[in-house]
């Protein structure tokens, strides 16, 4: 093996490293905000800010055989000790039967006003049972003082604040019934939708895979056009802050600029790590340049030593891509175990699962077989004797014909 | 300038691509957030020293100008007790100056024309307590060992801005029940004020400005915490950026490893064959590193521009400052003197110990 | 080779380029391009003050102008010595200025390629193609600049002789307080040719540091200067993109477009089609018709996207009637990609000088792209596509005489082919001939109206010697705001469509506006329904009515 060298695969393997510690991590970050409105469940929304969903519906959701749990929520946003804060509006028992969680510490008295802290926000932000705290209005300006009556455990939602109804109501400044969506668990999405259907008011419903079906009505993309180029060069800004579908439009656009920040980074990651390749495999080959030259000049065809550049390149690049994802993956569970990256106040959880390791394995080998086939390709052309010495190329100038021969002109 | 340099210029150029690239994609993140977040109007503004108003303590004279339309509240978390001893712990008492009026209560001097408001959520409470809460009704108010007596005068509804489970009384009650505060206040709201808030005589250290429209506020900063993340995913790939920066510029100066070898056979010092081939180094690293740098502003733009074209709207725009200028520029250039640096010198190490030999 | 018939030659030319440039006064008498108005007001202002305006006692179009004064400073002197008002000189001002900058390029091909019949084919581009007609026509501070930057060009090609030399520094110091976007051009096109030739390979390189410097100073050194002017100023448009970031953006893309400019300004090096295997040979005709016309094919794509998809937010679509009349300029083009190429290929020593011709343009287009997609980003995109028709009238002419030459070489062989080459020629002026009508069509091609008419005018002056305030569109606003000096509301359509005027508003109205519409560019005409027209004008008290049937200009009063 002619390049099988430990500098070259340590070399690669870093390469490999690039791209497995920070897409999975990248992805991650452009997932948040989808799993901040749904998790896993199916959302059922408002088509827009001026038609609200009546809490009414969660009775009619929740009484479908199909339906295991519904909980209707009211999504609101607001910074607590100088952290963002998401604050959930929620009927307690339902958003507990939902998401299968409890209370580890303290206890709820009046479902209508109560504050229950998730477990990793309370650490976050050093608040626990009994605590008070300052908590704004989300949309609308609002201010409560609210203590802190129990901490919750649970999948999801631990970095957030659970609250009332109507404490979430005045937050959003909804009117008297209205939420912002309901989340059901159920086993069979399609009658859910049918029976949506069957019900006068328009809705929107999400699926976990994020797949949005209008029911009763059909959404226009030219208003949100409209409405975004307004949010550019309107300059009132308390025309903003009042109106709901600006306020949303920010939120939306916020996402779109965090997801266009991700794609850059993905971009240019991969970018990063086929230079690399090209890079550690074009001096693993230049080390060993006396040697092909040696080779080709007794004898040996273009493919004899495409077939010895791709085979060593193969046999590193296999070993380097499974070494680098490993160490990839380990440096992505340290941080995803501590909580070191969050967002929105939502600890970022990286995309790991079998497809995208997989994905990652596979494109780290290509991007190290295409570097190799690169190097290999410019080294087919070179002489061998080039090869063992630096030689200039000729400028064409001197072979250039002159312009008025060219326009068939005499001098 | 020959292919091989062409190419190592050209990988550098890469290398000093992403660093640039993504610095000014996050820097914009954050300048374009802040500048439009700036841009909204996020309501009246509260003004504390602690988020348990009850410990938040704004001097009385410090109140803000007259050209700043403000409410000031007085806090207590009371104990409620009607002349049944039917208790209700835990309720906020809070006295209101509002020298505007804007409340419409008629507040401007701290009194109650019409005595004690109570808020119809507490009111709730209350029934549920089975405490009455009608108007004219009276009760005790406690707090640690100090106590006033209050006649409800009505209910207030919850369409204004202050929360309906609080008990509104006059200033002569809250100060028998917080005698300490000495003419000072809980908090402030500020509606309207053409002087900036950090420049009123009321911030002072441990003073906090918190919008009562949060929305805003929690993107920006959820933002400025994923610009954290961004962060460290750019110092980890920088670190791989720089030992990439070094393999190519070593490849470059191994390759030139014969050459030093002659020079040092015809007689060229140690220093000066260093010193030619760390400029060398240096020169191409240099002109890597500006291209790339160019080449890193330009492909974060156009991601930006084009991401239109995709029906993705955003606002980021990449930000060109010192960081996203000079920070690939100088990691290229560092990485690069030392890929010239230790090559060349164990190059010319080499000849010596052949020399030695023969 | 030294032109034959020099005067003849030159005479011919700035009498085709001149009547082809006062086609509007068919039209209307005033200005063709509603910028001429405010350029119109400051000459007759500096007439009757003596002096230059200062811009901070003015405001609107009017200080923009001032900021810019070489273009009024020189038709307020005209004006005087011939004893014509600034405002019915002002067509003919600009198809004299416009036929000038014919005879430039056509002494520019010369001197470049020092080969007649490209020198005369380019000459003929200039003076009929249908782009470069409009923006040599329309009353703008960009023809004269443009008519400048062609001369600053030709005296560059001669820059070792120390007259031309410092011909090209006075040109440099005027050249900012005409334009700043053509400033932009010309700095970056003697940045790239300085590029081109300051490296070894190069067989024109600077060979030595003092050449290069005097180079350095005289060209792009000078021009640096004038963002230190725009900035003082405050100039509009310029202050838009004096800022760190798009600093940055435009010293990336220069940089990178420094790079291919660098590869361009020597003698290709890789053989045409190399992506295709084949062997090296002389010049052929598939190196004449290499990879490039991809490039081309590129360009032509992105025009026809923009007719269905809108690429630039907020912008309208390319038309139809732009697409059809862009074709025989389409053909020219493919012409231009030969002669290029004919450059590229051959012994050619001023080819970085083609080169940053075409690369400044080009740098600009891609830096407002990169910018944003946006109404700044099209309207400087659109904008510096006026500066490439100078370099494409010179390799369009080297084209066009590459094929004559091949066809005169040829006829030598046989007889049957000696007439080839005046056909060609015939050909070619016909095709230019045929790309004329664009400048003419800018309302089916743009959808904007060039022309004025005596009547709007006269409803215009009416409407501001009666009122201080009035509503209008975009295209009366932005003559009757800077030329009668009163306050205009540009919104009126969208007032009038949404009924948000209030009692006593005054609107100046247009019977077009239920047939063409209300002009509001960028963002589109206003068309009204007759009878909504006519029920509203019924119940306003109307004040003026003047102009032909159909077409009257109305001043009206809110009730």
């Amino acid at each position: 093996m002619m390049l099988l060298k430990s500098k070259n695969i340590v070399g690669l393997i870093l390469c490999t490293l690039i791209l497995s510690a920070s897409v999975p991590m990248l992805m991650g970050i452009q997932n948040t905000p989808q799993t901040i409105f749904g998790g896993d469940m199916v959302a059922v929304t408002q088509v827009n800010s001026s038609t609200k969903l009546n809490v009414s519906m969660l009775d009619t959701i929740k009484s479908e055989p199909n339906v295991v749990s519904a909980s209707a929520e009211i999504t609101c946003f607001s910074v607590v000790n100088d952290q963002p804060v998401l604050i959930r509006g929620v009927k307690l028992n339902d958003f507990l039967a939902l998401e299968g969680g409890e209370l580890v510490r303290g206890s709820v008295g009046n479902p209508e006003r109560f504050a229950v802290i998730g477990s990793t926000l309370a650490s976050k932000i050093g608040l626990d049972v009994g605590d008070r705290l300052l908590l704004t209005g989300s949309s609308n300006p609002a201010l409560f003082q609210l203590e802190i009556d129990a901490v919750y455990s649970g999948r999801y939602s631990e970095d957030e604040l659970l609250v009332s109804l109507p404490h979430a109501r005045k937050m959003a400044g909804l009117g008297q019934d209205a939420v912002l969506f309901i989340r059901v668990k159920t086993t069979n999405q399609t009658a859910l939708v049918e029976t949506l259907e069957q019900q006068e008011q328009a809705v929107v419903v999400t699926t976990p895979g994020g797949i949005v079906t209008p029911v009763n009505t059909e959404i226009t993309d030219e208003e949100r056009a409209q409405q975004q180029l307004a949010i550019r060069y309107l300059d009132t800004a308390q025309f903003k802050a009042t109106n709901g579908s600006y306020v949303s439009i920010f939120v939306q656009e916020g996402s779109n600029s965090i997801r266009v920040v991700v794609t850059t980074f993905i971009i240019l990651d991969g970018a990063l790590a086929f230079i690399g390749s090209a890079a550690i495999i074009s001096r693993a080959v230049i080390e060993r340049r006396h040697e092909i030259g040696i080779i080709s000049a007794v004898g040996a065809d273009r493919n004899y030593l495409r077939k010895l550049i791709m085979r060593d390149a193969f046999v590193m690049s296999i070993v380097s891509s499974l070494l680098g994802l490993g160490i990839g993956y380990l440096i992505l569970i340290f941080i995803e175990d501590r909580g070191l990256l969050r967002m929105f106040g939502e600890s970022i959880h990286p995309m790991i699962n079998a497809q995208i390791l997989l994905g990652m394995f596979v494109a780290s080998v290509l991007i190290h077989m295409a570097s190799a086939l690169m190097i290999e390709k410019m080294l087919s052309r070179v002489k061998p004797r080039e090869l063992m010495q630096e030689t200039e190329k000729l400028d064409r100038e001197v072979d250039a014909p002159p312009l008025n021969i060219v326009l068939g002109m005499d001098a | 300038m020959n292919r091989r340099i062409f190419a190592t210029i050209l990988g550098i150029a890469f290398c000093a691509t992403y660093l640039a690239g993504t610095t000014a994609m996050v820097g914009g993140l954050h300048d374009t957030t802040s500048s439009l977040a700036a841009s909204f109007d996020q309501g009246p503004v509260l003004v504390y020293t602690d988020g348990d108003f009850a410990n938040s303590r704004v001097g009385g004279d410090l109140l803000p100008e007259n050209d700043t339309s403000f409410i000031a509240f007085c806090f207590a978390n009371v104990t409620l007790t009607d002349f049944n001893s039917r208790t209700l712990g835990n309720v906020y008492a809070v006295s209101v100056y509002d020298p505007d009026d804007v409340l419409g209560l008629n507040m401007t001097d701290e009194s109650l024309d019409t005595g004690v408001w109570v808020g119809t959520q507490l009111a709730d409470i209350m029934v549920s307590k089975s405490i009455s809460a009608t108007t004219n009704s009276r009760y005790m108010l406690n707090r640690g060992g100090n106590m006033t007596i209050v006649q409800v005068s009505a209910l207030y509804s919850e369409g204004s801005i202050m929360p309906d489970d609080w008990l509104l009384i006059s200033r002569e009650s809250m100060d028998a029940l917080r005698p300490e505060l000495e003419g000072d206040y809980s908090f402030l709201m500020i509606l309207d004020s053409p002087i900036p808030l950090k420049e009123q005589p009321f911030y002072v250290k441990d003073t906090s400005l918190t919008p009562t429209s949060g929305v805003v506020g929690f993107f920006e900063r959820g933002i400025y915490q994923v610009e954290q993340g961004l962060w460290g995913i750019i110092l980890m790939s920088g670190l791989m950026t720089a030992i990439l920066v070094y393999c190519i510029i070593s490849i470059e100066t191994e390759y030139s490893a014969p050459t030093i070898r002659i020079l040092r056979g015809v007689g060229a010092s140690r220093e000066y064959v260093i010193r030619v081939f760390m400029f060398k180094a240096l020169f191409i690293t240099a002109i890597g590193g500006i291209l790339g740098t160019a080449m890193g502003f330009c492909a974060a733009s156009a991601i930006s521009s084009m991401s239109s074209l995709a029906n993705v709207m955003t606002f980021i725009t990449p930000v060109a400052n010192l960081r996203s200028v000079l920070l690939p520029f100088l990691i290229s250039v560092i990485s690069g003197a030392v890929g010239g640096f230790w090559p060349a010198m164990k190059a010319s190490r080499m000849f010596v110990a052949r020399r030695n030999d023969a | 080779m030294k032109s034959k018939y020099p005067v003849l030659i030159i005479t011919l030319l700035f009498l085709i380029a001149f009547c082809a440039r006062l086609v509007p006064l068919q039209f209307s008498d005033l200005p063709y391009n509603i910028d001429g108005f405010p350029l119109a007001r400051i000459s007759e202002i500096i007439i009757s003050d003596g002096a230059l305006p200062d811009p901070g006692n003015y405001g609107g179009l009017l200080a923009y102008n001032m900021k810019l004064p070489v273009f009024p400073a020189m038709l307020a002197m005209f004006s005087l010595v011939l004893g014509v008002e600034p405002l019915p000189l002002l067509p003919y001002f600009c198809a004299l200025i416009g036929s000038l900058s014919v005879i430039f390029i056509y002494a520019l091909a010369m001197s470049l390629t020092k080969n007649e019949i490209a020198a005369f084919s380019a000459g003929i581009f200039a003076a009929l193609s249908g782009l470069f007609v409009y923006v040599t026509t329309a009353a703008m501070k960009q023809l004269l600049a443009i008519t400048l930057l062609c001369f600053l060009l030709f005296l560059y090609t001669r820059r070792r002789d120390w007259r031309f030399r410092a011909g090209m520094i006075l040109v440099l110091v005027i050249l900012p307080f005409t334009h700043h976007l053509a400033s932009l051009i010309a700095l970056l096109t003697f940045s790239f040719a300085l590029v081109g030739t300051a490296f070894r390979r190069s067989e024109h390189h600077v060979r030595t540091t003092k050449e290069f410097i005097l180079d350095a100073i005289t060209g792009p050194g000078i021009l640096l200067m004038s963002i230190v002017y725009y900035n003082s100023v405050s100039l509009e448009i310029a202050s838009e993109v004096i800022n760190a970031n798009d600093i940055m953006l435009l010293a990336s893309v220069s940089i990178l477009v420094a790079v291919i400019a660098r590869m361009l300004s020597i003698t290709v090096q890789t053989r045409p089609w190399f992506f295709l295997k084949g062997k090296n040979k002389k010049v052929t005709f598939a190196s004449i018709f290499d990879e490039k016309v991809l490039v081309l094919v590129l360009g032509i794509g992105v025009l026809y996207l923009n007719a269905r998809v809108h690429l630039f937010t907020g912008a309208q679509l390319t038309s139809d009637a732009l697409l059809r009349l862009m074709f025989p300029y389409f053909l020219l083009a493919i012409v231009g990609l030969m002669g290029f190429n004919v450059l590229r290929y051959s012994k050619f020593s001023q080819r970085h000088l083609v080169v940053g011709m075409f690369l400044a343009p080009l740098t600009i287009m891609v830096f407002s792209a990169l910018r944003g997609l946006d109404l700044f980003g099209f309207m400087l995109a659109y904008r510096s596509y006026n500066f490439i028709d100078i370099p494409l009238a010179v390799v369009v002419g080297v084209g066009i005489a590459y094929i004559i030459g091949k066809l005169s070489m040829l006829s030598k062989q046989h007889d049957f082919f000696k007439p080839l080459p005046t056909f060609v020629m015939v050909i070619f002026i016909v095709t230019c001939a045929a790309a004329l009508p664009l400048a003419y069509n800018s309302q089916d091609a743009f959808d904007v109206q060039e022309v004025t008419y005596d009547y709007e005018l006269q409803a215009m002056e009416w409407a501001s010697e009666h009122t201080d305030n009035v509503y209008t569109d975009q295209r009366c606003g932005d003559i009757m705001a800077p030329y009668f000096e009163i306050t205009v509301g540009k919104n009126g359509p969208w007032k009038l469509r949404d009924g948000g005027f209030a009692a006593g508003d005054v609107l100046l109205a247009s019977r077009d506006w239920t047939v063409e519409g209300a002009q509001m560019y960028p963002f589109g005409r206003v068309v009204f329904q007759e009878e909504a027209f006519d029920a509203t004008m019924n119940n306003w008290n109307v004040c003026y009515v003047g102009g032909p049937q159909g077409s009257e200009m109305v001043v009206a009063i809110v009730r």
